[in-house]
């Protein structure tokens, strides 16, 4: 009878929300996962195997958790430093014997809600789902929603959003019937995430008459958009914010980044990586005259 | 195997039902060195039995009636189950 063996993806995942559901419990800190096992629980989509566990933390224990996991052998991936539009609010932890990321998040890109207040409106109209034995905090089925949908509106040029978003919308309306809808409605008000939330709204059967965002932050929302669909837009930026001693090394930066989970690219030795370096030189220096004219806009 | 022990699963483990295994992992003092452990075969079958309390007798007995020819002598499932007992998945009463 063996007693230990290498996890399968879908086994780890399942067993993840387990282990960081004990963990917060253990120190009562508040958490909801998100997207994964609780989209398909909720009828949002099919089921579908994750590749991570996604779990929000009340903002101001990030770090406590972050720590507690790695009290139980999850430690952050270590990732260089990239600028972002807005300042990155997760993080990624990894553990060498399960096949799956734990991706903690202390606010999700979108919802315009004060971290903590989004927070606690989840909170309070929480479910506990099923999985591994055990149950665990989720949103809502509305806020669930509103997860997903704002998920795959900021990465709108996605094989997966591109996929996904209508059948969200089409479950949405058509199987989940008026009281989802309307239940979804309130949750985007709440969250303060109605302009992002537009598109999908407007297919579900609701209007957004008034915009919820201030200029400034309807223009945070096209960027955070435009950084994912053209992450040389957040080089810009920095590059924009640096002082001009520093301009060279974060312009060098930007143009010879290269993203440790692309794993083609993984040896820094090899010529196919020189190739790529080329490559990603030439669409650097292509991409600053397109995003140039968003960043001036 | 006593006869009178009562076995039941811990009240704290997580656990997933892939088809041809079931992964179990204690919830109790979990730590860095918490290991999921798999069971298969027989072992699977002891598992999905003790969905209730069973006396060692119990097992058995609903043992030969799921798979008559598990090879499992009374003395291997003595020892599984204290592994199990051991690696907190299972406790007696």
């Amino acid at each position: 009878v063996a007693l230990t063996t290498p996890l399968r993806t879908p086994e780890a995942v399942t067993l993840a929300h387990a282990v960081v559901a004990e963990v917060a419990a253990a120190r009562e800190i508040r958490v909801l996962f998100i997207k994964g096992p609780s989209a398909a629980w909720w009828g949002l989509r099919e089921p579908r195997v994750s590749a991570d566990v996604d779990v929000l933390v009340e903002p101001a224990r990030l770090t406590e958790l972050v720590d507690a996991l790695a009290d139980v052998g999850w430690h952050e991936r270590q990732m260089p430093a990239v600028p972002r539009i807005v300042p990155l609010h997760s993080a990624t932890l990894i553990n060498a014997s399960w096949s799956c990321d734990l991706d903690v998040h202390s606010c999700f890109p979108g919802i315009f809600a004060a971290a903590t207040e989004a927070f606690d409106r989840m909170w309070e109209s929480r479910a506990q789902m099923p999985i591994a034995g055990v149950t665990v905090p989720v949103p809502s089925r509305a806020m669930s929603a509103c997860i997903l949908a704002l998920h795959d509106l900021r990465h709108p040029t996605s094989t997966r959003a591109v996929r996904e978003l209508p059948r969200l919308v089409e479950r949405v309306r058509d199987v989940l019937g008026a009281d989802a809808v309307d239940e979804i409605a309130q949750a985007a008000r709440l969250l303060r995430a109605r302009t992002p939330l537009a598109p999908f709204l407007a297919d579900i059967g609701v209007d957004v008459v008034e915009p919820d965002l201030s200029d400034v932050e309807e223009r945070l929302w096209d960027q955070m958009v435009a950084e994912r669909t053209s992450p040389s837009i957040a080089w810009l930026h920095a590059l924009r914010r640096a002082p001009w001693h520093r301009r060279p090394a974060v312009l060098w930066a930007a143009l010879t980044f290269v993203n440790p989970t692309d794993q083609d690219h993984g040896d820094p030795y090899t010529y196919r990586r020189l190739r790529y370096r080329v490559a990603r030189l030439g669409r650097g220096v292509r991409g600053v005259g397109r995003v140039a004219r968003q960043v001036r806009t | 195997v006593s006869a009178t022990t009562t076995w039941s699963r811990a009240p704290r483990v997580a656990h997933v039902d892939s088809g041809d295994r079931v992964v179990v992992l204690p919830l109790d003092g979990l730590g860095p060195d918490t290991t999921p452990v798999a069971l298969d075969g027989v072992a699977q079958i002891v598992w999905d039995v003790l969905d209730r309390s069973r006396t060692g007798a119990e097992i058995v007995a609903a043992l030969g009636e799921i798979n008559p020819d598990h090879g499992l002598t009374e003395a291997d499932l003595a020892g599984f189950l204290d592994d199990l007992r051991a690696a907190g998945i299972l406790v007696t009463s």
